[in-house]
């Protein structure tokens, strides 16, 4: 693992994808500080993680308010949104996070619902 | 128709909606919408992006302690960035994370605890937080915060380190200050211009201004130790990072003080090792100095005290001593003179015996002070004991036969010989058997035996006396002591004779002791000296060096054949001058008299050539018979007898070496003049 560097602004530490064991989802969640949305979406989506991706994911949290130049590298628009960066192509998604059976779809762990 | 016209108005429905929400979208994009209408759980919420909860976001953003949400198991669903920087990880990776994660296995327990006490109202305590391999010190505080739907817990986190760094810092500053405050050295901090920053309480008192501020010299106007020149501190040396130390200096003070101090100085060193400045130290030094030169001062008192005390001595018994030589001399001189009557004669012997008794006292006393100081010296040679024991036996066999005491003698068969100190030797033997004589009544009888033990010889004196009791056995050898006090009305004499006679048989290595039964049955002294450390060297003659062996008989012997000598005789006492020539006269000696050393010289050099024999005291008032002797032996090759009424070693050894073939101590005793005459101009 790469040493944790701190506030390094624009720069996102870039799990290893090469390696013995490489994480298979990569998931960013941009939320807006401690705001009701922002502590349920982090809560669920690690919520989520542990249950069904328990050792094969990468979370990375940023809080839009306090690490704004982050928020440029996947074009988000609102927040929070949750950015699957792998596996697949890219997906965005917005809205509820809390709501379990939404995030499954959006994480591609179950078959879509809906749009 | 209508339904192309209802799709129509569908699709055109439809992309203004679309048309709205992308504007919507680019708006909020573009930052030009404050605020966002949302769909809440209680009906419609304004969500703003910046306004009334900006200076509270804020205010958790910047705060200096570190800010977490958790959840009751310790997930962080948010974290400042101070928490990210406590725990040294980067703030993307610690939310959504673990709380957990921080702390080492063995720490969990206590910040469960924490936890749990937020979780039920308040929990606090002080941890060890993990940041990368490093342990953090911090302080916890977590409260239960009320939010729908998630239990969260707020912990607020405080970096104790700096604060630990703090105090620690604070604490040895604390220190710093009160060791510099009262340190007894003065100690002042100087900057790289010589200006003083700091002093502390023993330096300010040194200084009569305030020092601070003010230029090293000016605070502190050093001398050199002689407080001739200004003292210059070598600042430039210690600037370069040079230690000095144990510079001597002078501070005058108020009046007519002046403080002596040693000076050190080193550099000061910032924490990144620049030279900032100085450190000088002013060792108050005057007690110290002071107490040396006190300490030379009674050294050099004590001594001259030392040599007064000797000098004294020497002066005393010379003293002492004159006024007997003249005196025996017209004794001896009237003695022999046939136009006496015989009663008188004999009254002159008494007043002899005495004068010559006076003379032996004066010795014993200046021996017992000599032996006192430990200054008495042996002049060793080698000595044959039968010999010294037969010339001391001569000294008392008058008072033998007056006393009807029969004598005894039982020498050992073997070798007497010695080596030792023969006049010396003789003084013991002389003491040892008057003592017999004096202690033993008439018709007693005195043993005198000899014999080897090993490689000493012992003599053993025995007579049939009074005897000494018990308890007094070991008190007689001591100075002043006599046995009984009666003992000293009956038989006078200062009691000190034995000893003086057991320090120079000690001094020869050897031993004395006294026995006795009892009271009036006797006594036995018993001497062991060491003989078995002889050179390879021929008997010695007795030299005649202290007056010890005085007591020869009276009788005048003037056998045949002695020559009439030339003599020129240098004595400053008048007296003494005027009855030794006299009695040189009537033996038959041509003799010329001078009073100093400038009349010794003129008087030689009338009679030059035609002199036989010098004769001359040593203590002379215009300088000393030694130097006049070799004066006149170098001019005229005449050879001398010393007079002299120190009898001191050193005085015999030098009048020995200055040219003269012998030396006499006053009184001086016509017998023995008589014979170093003949023996002198003989030789």
């Amino acid at each position: 693992m790469k040493e944790p560097r701190i506030g390094s602004p624009g720069e996102l530490a870039e799990p290893q994808l090469s390696g013995p064991d490489p994480p298979k989802y990569i998931l960013r969640l941009y939320v807006t500080g401690k705001t009701p949305n922002s502590l349920r979406a982090v809560a669920k989506v690690r919520e989520i993680c542990e249950e069904h991706l328990l050792g094969r994911y990468h979370l990375q949290v940023i809080d839009i308010y306090q690490q704004p130049a982050l928020a440029e590298g996947d074009h988000i628009m609102v927040a929070p949104t949750l950015v699957r960066r792998a596996p697949g192509p890219l997906r965005r998604l917005i809205g509820n996070l809390a709501d379990r059976e939404r995030l499954l779809a959006g994480l591609g762990l179950r078959p879509a619902i809906g749009g | 128709m209508t339904n192309e016209t209802a799709w129509d108005a569908e699709v055109e429905d439809l992309r203004a909606r679309l048309l709205e929400a992308e504007e919507t979208l680019q708006a909020i994009r573009r930052g030009e919408v404050d605020a966002l209408v949302v769909e809440g759980a209680r009906g419609e919420q304004v969500f703003t992006l910046k306004g009334a909860d900006h200076s509270y976001r804020i205010f958790l953003e910047e705060m200096h302690e570190g800010a977490a949400t958790l959840t009751a198991d310790g997930v962080i669903l948010y974290g400042n960035r101070r928490f990210a920087e406590i725990v040294g990880t980067p703030l993307e990776e610690v939310i959504g994370g673990s709380i957990y994660r921080f702390v080492r296995e063995a720490g969990r327990p206590e910040l469960e605890d924490v936890l749990r006490a937020g979780r039920e109202g308040a929990g606090k305590g002080e941890l060890t937080f993990l940041s990368g391999e490093e342990n953090v010190p911090v302080y916890l505080a977590a409260s239960a915060l009320p939010l729908e739907e998630v239990e969260a817990l707020c912990l607020v986190v405080t970096d104790l380190t700096e604060q630990k760094r703090n105090q620690q810092l604070v604490d040895s500053e604390k220190l710093a200050r009160s060791i510099f405050e009262n340190a007894t050295e003065a100690i002042v901090v100087c900057d790289l211009e010589e200006i003083v920053l700091r002093a502390s309480l023993s330096a300010r008192r040194l200084c009569s201004c305030n020092p601070v501020g003010e230029r090293f010299s000016k605070a502190f106007p050093l001398r050199k130790e002689d407080q001739q020149e200004p003292l210059d501190l070598p600042f430039s040396a210690v600037f370069q990072g040079e230690v000095i130390q144990g510079i001597e200096a002078a501070l005058p003070g108020e009046g007519d003080q002046v403080c002596q101090l040693q000076v050190s100085a080193g550099p000061l060193l910032s924490p990144d090792d620049r030279i900032l400045g100085c450190v000088l130290t002013l060792t108050d030094v005057t007690a110290r100095r002071d107490a040396e030169l006190e300490a030379d001062r009674a050294l050099q008192e004590a001594e001259a005290a030392n040599q007064a005390k000797d000098h004294f001595l020497a002066t005393l018994s010379h003293e002492l001593r004159t006024p007997l030589t003249p005196v025996l001399a017209v004794i001896s001189g009237m003695q022999g003179d046939p136009r006496l009557p015989v009663d008188v004669r004999a009254h002159l012997a008494m007043v002899r015996r005495n004068v010559e008794l006076e003379a032996r006292l004066i010795d014993d006393m200046l021996d017992l002070t000599r032996i006192a100081r430990g200054k008495l010296e042996l002049h060793r040679e080698v000595a044959d004991l039968r010999q010294v024991l037969e010339d001391s036996l001569q000294t008392v066999t008058g008072d033998l036969t007056h006393k009807r005491l029969r004598l005894v003698m039982d020498l050992d068969g073997g070798d007497h010989r010695l080596w030792g100190d023969t006049p010396r030797l003789t003084q013991v033997f002389w003491n040892l058997f008057s003592n017999a004589v004096k202690f033993t009544p008439e018709d007693g009888v005195m043993t005198v035996r000899t014999r080897r033990d090993g490689a000493d010889l012992v003599v053993e004196v025995t007579d049939t006396g009074i005897g000494i009791e018990a308890d007094a056995l070991t008190t007689i050898f001591d100075a002043f002591q006599q046995g009984e006090q009666g003992i000293t009305r009956r038989f006078g004499g200062l009691g000190l004779g034995l000893a003086i006679t057991k320090a120079i048989v000690e001094l020869h290595g050897g031993s004395l002791t006294a026995n006795s039964p009892g009271r009036g049955q006797g006594a036995v002294f018993s001497v062991r000296l060491p003989a078995g450390n002889l050179p390879a060297a021929p008997l010695a003659r007795p030299e005649e060096r202290t007056s010890a062996e005085t007591a020869l008989s009276p009788d005048r012997g003037n056998g045949g054949g002695l020559r009439e000598l030339r003599i020129l005789l240098i004595e400053d006492h008048a007296d003494t001058a005027e009855a030794m020539a006299e009695l040189l006269r009537v033996l038959g000696h041509e003799v010329t008299v001078a009073s100093s050393v400038a009349a010794g010289l003129a008087a030689a050099e009338r009679h030059a050539g035609r002199l036989d024999l010098v004769l001359s005291d040593l203590g002379l008032p215009d300088g000393s018979g030694v130097d006049l002797m070799q004066e006149l032996h170098e001019r005229y090759g005449v050879r001398g007898i010393a007079l002299s009424g120190y009898g001191m070693e050193e005085d015999v050894r030098r009048s020995l070496e200055a040219g003269f073939d012998r030396h006499l101590t006053k009184p001086i005793n016509l017998q023995a003049l008589e014979a170093a005459i003949q023996e002198t101009a003989r030789g």
